[in-house]
């Protein structure tokens, strides 16, 4: 088999190199073990949200105080700026809906009533200016573990706001976010269920804040379906994982992978690739199989995901293409916090096209790393898991098709 | 009890299993007692050990006089409180490297002390085991068990509540009234401020915090402290408390617990009684002496690493580099009505209590002899034994599976909810030590923000936010002293679940001593 561009891996990197490589008329294969992380993601496009422990306002004037070798100075602000807006405007963001164009961070609620700035998000996603000051009403399903709307019904009483938590049963028998979502997508007539609803819904509700559970594929329906019902404005919160906002991205992606004619191996885990030099002309699989390559892109996910690997010394290594990992700090720091960064910031570094080094400063040729793999980020503490997953996806997917020519 | 009745009134300060065995000692011999602890109950020495009811096989050779106490009292508290008691049964099993001629001392020692001892065919023990050694070439079994630390010490702080006796948590002893030279009042400091409890004794049973105490009494108590780590590994590796057949001494010993294993320990003196850290040598050092016992120990899942501090009374001129006596001492702080008790185990907890209740009954001329081996400790008896599968019986047979709230320990939404409105707990260490949520593999990660939902809203002026931060920050602390393999892919995923998704912005401020345990 011969493909022009192998992904390995499906994280949001992962997904949108190979969309954009498919755009741009490459033929690709995207090659991994399993569903990848996209269904930890609670939704919403978070690019910069903390710096040094403080919210930020604009993320791409916050990215000049990030060390030297974080993915965004190697992108830069203008390729961070051109990356989020195709994504923006392309299928998968469209999938999504994200408002888009913006450069202010907005602020989401998250259902432990606190807070995270985000650039962009679905319209239906709920975010503090839209339910400050309005009468609210929490609605959890009865049973359902992973929405604490206890904590986001007490937040806002505290914080002044007028607030009502409710519990229903769930449409369906089970009680979990997944079966709960496939239940509002099968349902005939959600607008009729939305309508009993009305009967326990405190009447002067401006707002229901539901958890994000209103279906994988037809939520959007769902929602209008509710506005309608209740006559007022119905917003998910994302819940704890699985998050549906997470999984309809990665629906929204793999479709159009499957509308583009690429190639999608599920259950292939890479377990060393063959190399001319500082080239790589095949990977090949856990089982034996093997796939020829132009161009490689690792989307393995660091150490989330099993893309880096960690040992009980403390040594991080890259087990599918044998790369050098770069550590800063030894993992074994006294602090909690600091043991996280270091896990956090190991990884791969590469030089502005997303090149490991192969050796000396000379980098591979055609071998690209992206996302949760790249050193000298840290997406808990800044809140900047999509917005590096994106910007280096894209980038990698540029190079990757500039270096193959025409 | 009716109070104009009750004997002289005594005030036990600590509240881990010296003391709880000690109040209850008392209380049962008339007395009025008052326990203080600083923290929760056991949240000191008493949850840092590796779990186990000692046969006392282990001192058969080096103190065979104590491995007969042990056995003894690991009797007496298997019949009073087998719901807090898990029947391993303990191996012993020499390895290559252990001394030939141990095996022959250990089986003739065990027959004098009284213990129960088997030896068994290797092979049939590494068939059984498979996780330990191919080179077992001596095995016996003996009957080792494991206790469940907070369960036991909060059936015993109930028998005393119920018998009128008072159980003050979180009230730190502040100083002691001691005009005339005798004890009239212990000053305590609680949430709600400060209390005068008027004393005529005072028994300072605060394990490595003892000599703190002791100098607030105007006394000197040499203590020695000893620091021991131990890592806990996800799952049962071995399904009997493992033993090296050797003088006991550090690193030998892996004992199945609840629903994980721990592998101790280390021991190196320490000054401070609250050192909790594992240094990150200490974790190396395990995981290099563990490999000969469980070969690969390395690929194993790690889900944390923590430590006690063993507090050892030093006797007068003892000499140097002789290992320390195990038994307890109980000092008599001459005729002020003041005692200090310490050192001791677990296993023999009661015992010790029954030892300083003899001194104080002895002090006030009371002829009234112990009763706490013989009194059940609840008032229908007891129940039934405790395993891992316990927990999850009950979720299944109260068909509560979908109000699950942690999955690792099989903790249903009823059970907590019965805990915070009954006993107004709500902190959740204070949960978590009762119902054991947060310990499984997830370490908090699902399981935090459910309980933090559920108990917002039972209460919403509790402040549930802050107390999941600092739930988190304390699980991590754990947690990223073993960073490796698939427990640094969760310390990711919780870190994306507490900070990407909840919002949650990680802090490493003081926490209270003892939650990270």
């Amino acid at each position: 088999m011969n493909y022009d561009v192998v992904v390995i891996g499906t994280e949001l990197d992962g997904w949108v190199a190979a969309a954009r490589l498919l755009e741009l008329g490459r033929s690709v294969c995207i090659a991994a073990p399993g569903e990848g992380s996209l269904h930890y993601a609670p939704g919403g496009l978070h690019v910069l949200g903390h710096l040094q422990g403080q919210p930020v306002t604009e993320p791409y004037a916050g990215i000049s105080a990030l060390h030297d070798h974080h993915p965004y100075r190697l992108a830069g602000a203008d390729r961070m700026h051109a990356a989020l807006s195709w994504f923006d405007n392309s299928p998968l963001g469209a999938g999504f809906t994200y408002r888009g164009g913006q450069r202010c961070n907005s602020l989401a609620v998250t259902s432990a009533g606190l807070q995270l700035p985000v650039l962009s998000s679905c319209d239906h996603q709920a975010g503090v200016e839209q339910v400050q000051g309005n009468v609210m009403t929490v609605l959890n399903f009865s049973g359902h573990r992973d929405f604490p709307s206890g904590l986001l019904a007490a937040e806002f009483i505290r914080n002044g706001e007028r607030v009502t938590a409710i519990a229903v049963d769930p449409p369906g028998a089970r009680t979990d976010s997944v079966t709960i979502a496939n239940a509002f997508d099968t349902m005939d007539d959600p607008g009729a269920w939305f309508g009993d609803l009305s009967a326990v819904l405190p009447g002067d509700t401006d707002v229901l804040l539901v958890p994000a559970v209103l279906g994988s594929k037809r939520h959007r329906d769902v929602i209008a379906a509710a506005t309608r019902a209740l006559d007022c404005t119905v917003l998910e919160v994302p819940t704890l994982p699985p998050c549906l906002p997470g999984i309809r991205l990665r629906n929204a992606c793999e479709r159009y992978i499957h509308e583009q004619a690429g190639t999608l191996r599920r259950g292939f885990r890479v377990a060393g690739m063959d190399a001319d030099q500082d080239r790589v002309r095949s990977v090949t699989g856990s089982t034996g199989q093997t796939i020829d390559v132009s161009a490689v892109i690792l989307a393995t996910g660091g150490v989330l995901m099993g893309g880096l690997e960690v040992d009980s010394h403390g040594k991080i290594t890259e087990p599918a293409m044998g790369l050098d990992a770069c550590q800063t700090q030894p993992l074994s720091k006294v602090g909690a916090e600091q043991a996280v960064d270091a896990l956090h910031r190991a990884g791969i570094e590469t030089d502005e096209d997303f090149r490991p080094r192969h050796s000396g400063s000379r980098p591979w040729q055609n071998l690209h790393v992206t996302g949760r793999n790249l050193a000298h980020w840290n997406p808990g503490a800044e809140i900047s898991a999509e917005g590096v997953a994106i910007v280096s996806g894209w980038l990698a997917a540029e190079a990757a098709h500039r270096e193959l020519g025409s | 009890m009716d109070k104009s009745t009750a004997g002289p009134r005594v005030v036990v300060v600590g509240g881990g299993a010296t003391g709880c065995g000690v109040a209850r000692d008392l209380i049962l011999r008339g007395f009025d007692v008052t326990l203080v602890e600083y923290g929760d109950l056991g949240c000191g020495t008493s949850s840092r050990f590796h779990g186990m009811l000692q046969s006392g096989a282990r001192y058969a050779v080096s103190d065979t006089v104590y491995a007969g106490e042990c056995m003894r009292e690991r009797r007496i508290i298997n019949k009073l409180a087998p719901e807090a008691v898990e029947e391993t049964g303990g191996l012993f099993v020499s390895l290559p490297d252990d001394p030939a001629d141990y095996g022959d001392k250990f089986f003739a020692g065990c027959q004098e002390a009284d213990i129960p001892v088997r030896e068994l065919d290797p092979a049939d023990v590494m068939a059984s085991e498979p996780a330990i050694s191919r080179g077992v070439h001596r095995a016996f079994a003996v009957p080792d068990a494991t206790v469940q630390p907070w369960r036991l010490l909060n059936l015993v702080a109930a028998d005393i509540r119920r018998r009128g006796g008072r159980v003050l948590l979180r009230h730190r002893v502040t100083s002691f009234d001691m005009t005339g030279g005798r004890v009239r009042a212990v000053e305590v400091e609680g949430p709600s401020g400060s209390l005068r409890l008027e004393a005529d004794a005072v028994v300072n049973a605060a394990g490595p915090w003892s000599g703190e105490i002791a100098r607030l009494l105007g006394q000197d108590v040499a203590l020695e402290l000893t620091k021991g780590s131990i890592l806990v590994f996800a799952h049962r590796l071995v399904t009997r408390a493992i033993n090296r057949c050797r003088m006991p001494s550090s690193f030998d010993i892996m004992v199945p617990t609840g629903t994980v294993s721990l592998f101790g320990t280390t021991s190196e003196v320490v000054d401070d009684p609250s050192t909790t850290l594992v240094r990150p040598q200490e974790v190396q050092d395990l995981l290099d002496a563990a490999e000969p016992m469980i070969p690969g120990i390395r690929d194993r899942r790690v889900l944390r690493a923590w430590a006690g501090v063993r507090p050892i009374v030093k006797p007068d001129n003892w000499p140097s580099g002789r290992s320390l006596p195990r038994r307890h001492t109980v000092i008599d702080h001459g005729a002020s009505g003041a005692f200090t008790i310490c050192g001791g185990s677990w296993t023999t907890h009661r015992m010790m209590g029954e030892d300083a209740g003899d001194h104080v009954a002895s002090f006030f001329g009371i002829n009234r002899p112990s009763e706490s081996a013989t009194t059940p400790l609840s008032p229908d008896g007891g129940g039934s034994a405790w395993n891992p599968t316990t927990n999850y019986q009950g979720v299944e047979d109260a068909q509560t599976r979908k109000r699950t709230l942690c999955e690792c320990e099989s903790i249903d939404r009823d059970l907590v909810s019965q805990m915070v409105n009954d006993e107004g707990l709500k902190r959740f260490h204070d949960l978590r030590r009762r119902l054991r949520i947060g310990f499984g593999p997830c370490q908090g990660t699902f399981c935090g923000s459910r309980l933090a939902g559920l108990v917002a809203h039972l209460d919403q002026d509790f402040p549930a936010q802050k107390e999941l931060e600092a739930f988190w920050a304390e699980r991590l602390k754990g947690a990223t002293r073993t960073a490796w393999g698939h427990h640094a892919r969760q310390i990711i995923l919780s870190d994306a679940v507490f900070r990407e998704n909840l919002g949650i912005r990680l802090d490493d401020k003081a926490h209270p001593a003892g939650d990270d345990r």
